[in-house]
Parts: structure tokens; C-alpha cells; sequence
């Protein structure tokens, strides 16, 4: 659920997904549903915290979304050939738990914003 | 920042996060009884810090901050 990624600093990443048509998170009005915002989200911020796992030498763990809180969504859902953007910050890592803020953007409109847990 | 306009905002801020009664948040009062704080929600409160206090609370430092005096003193020591 992510097709390009960009590190801008040990905190900050960006990353985008076209929905394709066959994505498995549409609905029967060919509206991506939010759960698919989610993953999308979540997935950016594996492919970050793995990166950086990387870079330390330290091994690279199948992650998995601890909590989700404050998230904030903006209808209509993006639907099937929109372009998400998503940019996420890491607001704070204890052992092997990190938090990012995330915002999820559809042509410049806001579409979700959360805090997301992702353990590793 | 004085220390005490600092634990006024610490303890602001904790009990709206953490959903408790400010009374129950004491200096020599237990963080993680007081908060009922798992493994998840203490991201949140080092998170919280971070973005309030620009502290960043190191995870080895972590078991040592065992009451909110603890606490107070570590942050304002780096603040």
C-alpha cells in the first residue's frame, strides 16, 4: 500500500500510493475505504522504522499497529486512480514501540490525520 | 520557565491525556498506578513530553522515573 517513499530527516518521511482499481480496500462505490488510508499510513511507517532499524544494524521485525488515536477523517474517501500523499513524523520511540503523526492528503485536501503505534 | 509553572503544566496536561483527576497527581505519587499506563501509553506520555517540553526521555531512563517527582526533575533538568 505504498508505491513511492522519501526520507527527509530521522524524524520526518513522506510517501505516496495511487489506488489501482482492484485495490482491496475499496468499497462497492469504488470509494477507498478507511481502513485503507490506515494501512496505507501504517505501511509507511514499517517501511520508515525498518529503514532505520537498517541503517543501525539492527534486525528488521514484521511490525504490527499497536494503538490508533486522534484520527480525524475528511469525506469524501479518495476513490480508485486518486494519488494518496502522506507525510509522518515520529513523535517519540520507547524500546521497541514507536508514535508517528500522520496526515494522508488527496490533491492538497486533507483526508485523514491520526497518531498510529506501530510495534516492531 | 519556572519549576512550578512547569509541574502546573505537566500536571495539566497528564490528566487531560491520561483522563485522570488532577488531585490524584501527586509528587511522590506511582506514574504508572496513577495513570493505569501499559507498554502503549507510556509512548504516549514520553510523546506528550517531547512535544510540550522538547524533552526527550530516553528508554534506559525510563525505569528510574517511577514517581511524578521523578519526573518533574528530569525534565526540568533538561529543559
Amino acid at each position: 500500500m505504498v508505491d513511492g517513499f522519501a526520507l527527509e530527516d530521522e524524524q520526518n518521511c513522506s510517501s505516496t500510493l495511487t489506488i489501482s482499481d482492484d485495490n482491496m480496500f475499496l468499497d462497492e462505490s469504488g470509494r477507498l475505504a478507511e481502513e485503507g488510508i490506515l494501512e496505507h499510513i501504517a505501511q509507511t511507517a514499517a517501511a520508515y522504522v525498518g529503514h532505520l532499524r537498517k541503517q543501525a544494524g539492527e534486525e528488521v521485525n514484521m511490525g504490527y499497529i499497536g494503538d490508533i488515536k486522534r484520527c480525524v477523517v475528511s469525506h469524501p474517501m479518495p476513490m480508485a486512480g486518486d494519488t494518496l500523499t502522506t507525510r509522518l513524523t515520529i513523535m517519540s520511540q520507547v524500546g521497541n514501540i514507536t508514535m508517528v503523526a500522520a496526515e494522508t492528503a488527496v490533491n492538497g485536501q486533507t483526508k485523514m490525520t491520526c497518531r498510529m503505534k506501530l510495534a516492531n | 520557565m519556572e519549576k512550578d509553572e512547569m509541574i502546573k503544566k505537566m500536571v495539566s496536561i497528564l490528566a487531560d491525556e491520561f483522563e485522570v483527576d488532577a488531585e490524584t497527581i501527586q509528587p511522590d505519587a506511582n506514574i504508572k498506578e496513577t495513570m493505569h499506563l501499559d507498554s502503549l501509553s507510556l509512548v504516549d506520555m514520553v510523546g506528550l513530553v517531547n512535544e510540550e517540553f522538547g524533552v526527550e526521555i530516553k528508554t534506559p531512563d525510563l525505569p528510574s522515573l517511577k514517581t511524578f517527582a521523578d519526573l518533574y526533575d528530569y525534565v526540568y533538568t533538561r529543559m
